[in-house]
């Protein structure tokens, strides 16, 4: 790598270009020599990359899910409480109670599957005891992490249907107790409609599946998420969110249900 | 500072593409056999319109594997590296912008992704992992040239024209 300060003449110039000509001649003369491994390398390349991508995409794709096959489990009756429509909301527990716990869910929201795992059987007690007046808003911010999109506000409108026919708890339970997996297949219509009828809905029940209710969903989700980033201090909302009195809770902070009911004895 | 003498500089550049090749294969494989959840990971950035974090989360892995593949052969090496460095900076760049925003996502990064709880966002580890990656691709920029290499094997055949290309011969 000596890079002595060589003063090249023009005519050993001329000698090293004759030098490279030959070479050039001699690789071509070879007929195959020069290029062979670039075509190789270049076709092995392109046929690795081809079954990486194949291999990739089959990988992606081989867990499309189907169509769920079964019935949606209907979950056992729990505790009874007073159950009311109300606008966009369905309110539970006596609107007498000295607690006011807002609920904002997505179906499709797999913490707010946790946080009803967690907390529904208690909220259903305060309810029942009549120390909460708990109410569900039923939203719809998950659509396309459905395959097809539309399970969150399919199931936000069918929660209206239950709660006109009278079955809103058992039917609300069972769809968090069933949830479907993010990004996978949403329950159908068609099954909404059998869980509906299996928990005693009345003819009109299917009829209000059918119709949906797209347009109050929407309503309901922007006038919660209008809410709800008002009370966040970054002016986000996000599902599940749950408001206590009108006062945003962290529901991380796992003792906010007891803070709450107890809040009132004072 | 003491120059490395070429072989030992081509070894040690083998070990950095090696090294940069395994991060790709890596993250690529761990997304790409959980398609739902990259889509969750990519969606939690709250960068993309709905209808572009599907493609993404699809053709993110694939392009990481691409990389990974490029880069386990070593051929194509320095555009290769570009491309992982470009790469590298746009993720450091959305998971940078996500902790500016008080989000609470995990980056995803190998596989899982998605939003955490509060406490739980590892912010600066994930990006200074993520620089220290970039930092690989850096080297192979700057200095392509790698034992065991496609590339190394083609600018070996007698009378080839590789030579040129980004491997200047002294």
């Amino acid at each position: 790598m000596s890079k002595k300060g060589r003063v090249v003449g023009s005519g050993e110039r001329a000698e090293n270009k004759r030098k490279r000509e030959a070479t050039q001649v001699v690789s071509a003369a070879r007929g195959a020599g020069g290029g062979n491994r670039g075509m190789i390398a270049g076709i092995a390349i392109i046929v690795v990359l081809a079954v990486v991508v194949g291999v990739g995409l089959w990988l992606q794709n081989r867990n499309k899910p189907g169509a769920l096959p079964v019935a949606i489990p209907a979950v056992a009756a729990g505790v009874q409480y007073p159950v009311a429509a109300q606008g966009d909301t369905i309110v539970t527990g006596s609107p007498q109670a000295p607690v006011t716990i807002d609920v904002y869910e997505d179906f499709m929201c797999p913490i707010c599957g946790q946080f009803e795992k967690l907390y529904h059987q208690r909220l259903a007690q305060a309810a029942a005891d009549g120390k909460a007046k708990v109410v569900y808003h039923p939203v719809a911010i998950l659509d396309e992490l459905s395959a097809p999109t539309g399970y969150s506000t399919l199931a936000a409108g069918a929660t209206y249907c239950a709660t006109q026919a009278g079955i809103f708890p058992r039917f609300h339970d069972s769809l968090y107790a069933a949830q479907p997996t993010e990004g996978g297949h949403g329950w159908t219509t068609a099954q909404l409609q059998q869980l509906g009828r299996s928990l005693g809905a009345g003819p009109a029940f299917a009829g209000c599946v059918q119709a949906g209710a797209n347009q109050r969903v929407a309503t309901a989700t922007a006038n919660a998420s209008h809410y709800i980033s008002g009370l966040r201090p970054d002016h986000r909302f996000g599902t599940p969110s749950v408001v206590v009195n009108g006062a945003i809770i962290d529901i991380s902070d796992e003792g906010w249900l007891d803070q709450a009911l107890n809040a009132t004895r004072r | 500072m003491a120059r490395l003498s070429r072989p030992a500089a081509d070894a040690l550049g083998t070990v950095v593409r090696l090294g940069l090749a395994a991060v790709f294969l890596t993250s690529g494989a761990l997304k790409v056999v959980d398609p739902a959840q990259t889509r969750i990971a990519v969606r939690a950035y709250e960068l993309l319109p709905a209808g572009l974090v599907g493609p993404v989360a699809t053709a993110l892995p694939l392009v990481e594997l691409i990389l990974g593949t490029l880069l386990l052969v070593g051929v194509f090496t320095r555009w290769v590296a570009l491309g992982s460095g470009v790469l590298l900076l746009v993720l450091m760049a959305a998971v940078a912008q996500a902790w500016a925003r008080g989000l609470s996502i995990d980056c995803g990064c190998f596989g899982g992704g998605g939003a955490v709880a509060k406490g739980d966002t590892r912010y600066p580890q994930e990006l200074a992992r993520d620089a220290g990656t970039w930092l690989l691709a850096l080297w192979l920029v700057v200095r392509p040239r790698t034992a065991l290499s496609v590339d190394g094997w083609l600018r070996a055949e007698p009378g080839a024209q590789w030579r040129t290309a980004g491997n200047p011969v002294k």
